[in-house]
């Protein structure tokens, strides 16, 4: 059964990790299944298979299944649907100010060809 | 008890897009792990009062296959079940509004149940819905709404509840543009979840049945309404606060409360 321990108001789904490593993830709940490096996630939620490569930076975002952020992009105030892929071209398409921005798809996302 | 959940989760999801263009509304990914449909779910299952009916239409192998996999053991330990109820396998062979499936998910059962909750598949909150349907048999009248308090400024996006004193609900404003046209001093919002009394609200389905339009909020309500039918139960917690609630059916809903959950302090 999912999410059972993953409701709002349970105290599993706030995974707060300070610099693990090289990375830093602060009040975020990331899947097992997320391969982050060396980036900032930050008050952020990872779906599974999520992909975050060096120097991204992620702030209250939501990144749902199968998203790849390339090297050095950031992220703030945006929901990334399944298998975005952002680089930096893409980055313009959700260009926006920080945590009052909410999601924005009035232009269409780089979608991952696999 | 002789109580049935009827779960309303055919939607086509077209205010969350691109997140539903390949998945049913219900099954966005909500939290790292689960989908938006485990919150209310999880409320049946642990409110332990009836079978649940989950009602389905755009995509709606996806929601029967994921609710074999991840839903049917649950309820069937705790001696209950949950089955889904496709548009396409109804008698009309398809839904033609909120209100539209309900009749048709109750007119197709051999005995009818005495009470029917019928609940939103988009909604993130707790409950425990046994109080809510003891709220609905100690007026006994044919509907209870489910009702919170709101920021008045929000009352665009929610159905207004002009509500007197023993919970009676004397008017109501399908998603006014603002809360002065209403003229209403201490609104409650619907939150879109019901308890009806299953014999009377098949006369109002019945009566509704061949209209161009047929959905809860915009045509059988209002007609409970007018007939003083309808009482709101207002959620509150122990201690008198309105519980977390969100309807997370568009994009910005659904990104807030992503964020609101990440700001949980305590369970």
């Amino acid at each position: 059964m999912p999410g059972l321990g993953r409701l709002p108001f349970s105290k599993r789904e706030v995974i707060a990790r300070l610099r693990e490593g090289e990375k830093q993830i602060t009040r975020s709940a990331v899947a097992s299944s997320a391969s982050i490096g060396k980036a900032v996630v930050e008050h952020s939620i990872i779906g599974p298979g999520t992909i975050v490569k060096d120097g991204a930076v992620i702030k209250n975002s939501v990144l749902l299944d199968g998203a790849f952020v390339h090297r050095g992009i950031n992220i703030g105030g945006k929901v990334l649907p399944p298998m975005a892929e952002i680089d930096s071209e893409a980055q313009d398409s959700i260009a926006g100010e920080g945590p009052a921005c909410y999601p924005s798809f009035d232009k269409p996302l780089a979608m991952s060809s696999g | 008890m002789d109580l049935m959940y009827l779960i309303l989760a055919g939607g086509r999801g077209e205010r969350l897009m691109p997140l539903t263009e390949n998945m049913p509304k219900p099954l966005v990914r909500f939290g790292s792990g689960g989908s938006i449909i485990d919150y209310t779910l999880y409320n049946c299952l642990e409110s332990n009062g009836g079978n649940a009916l989950v009602l389905t239409q755009y995509q709606a192998e996806m929601v029967e296959r994921y609710l074999s996999v991840y839903w049917m053991h649950p309820f069937v330990s705790g001696g209950t079940k949950v089955e889904p109820l496709a548009g396409e396998d109804s008698e009309k062979g398809v839904f033609t509004g909120t209100a539209d499936a309900v009749y048709q998910a109750l007119a197709g059962m051999s005995k009818l149940p005495e009470t029917v909750v019928v609940l939103a598949a988009d909604h993130v909150y707790r409950m425990n819905y046994r109080y809510l349907v003891d709220f609905h048999h100690s007026h006994g009248k044919c509907a209870t709404v489910g009702a919170v308090r709101f920021c008045p400024s929000q009352a665009r996006r929610f159905g207004v509840m002009e509500v007197g004193e023993e919970g009676l609900v004397e008017s109501f404003f399908e998603k006014p543009a603002t809360l002065e046209e209403t003229g209403i001093e201490e609104p409650l919002a619907s939150m879109g979840i019901y308890v009806f009394t299953t014999r009377k609200l098949m006369r109002y389905l019945e009566r509704n049945q061949g209209e161009d339009s047929n959905d809860f909020g915009k045509d059988v309500l209002p007609r409970m309404i007018k007939d003083c039918e309808v009482y709101a139960f207002d959620y509150r917690d122990g201690k008198g606060q309105t519980p977390y609630w969100m309807d997370v059916g568009d994009l910005s809903s659904y990104w807030q409360a992503q964020m609101d959950l990440l700001d949980i302090k305590d369970n």
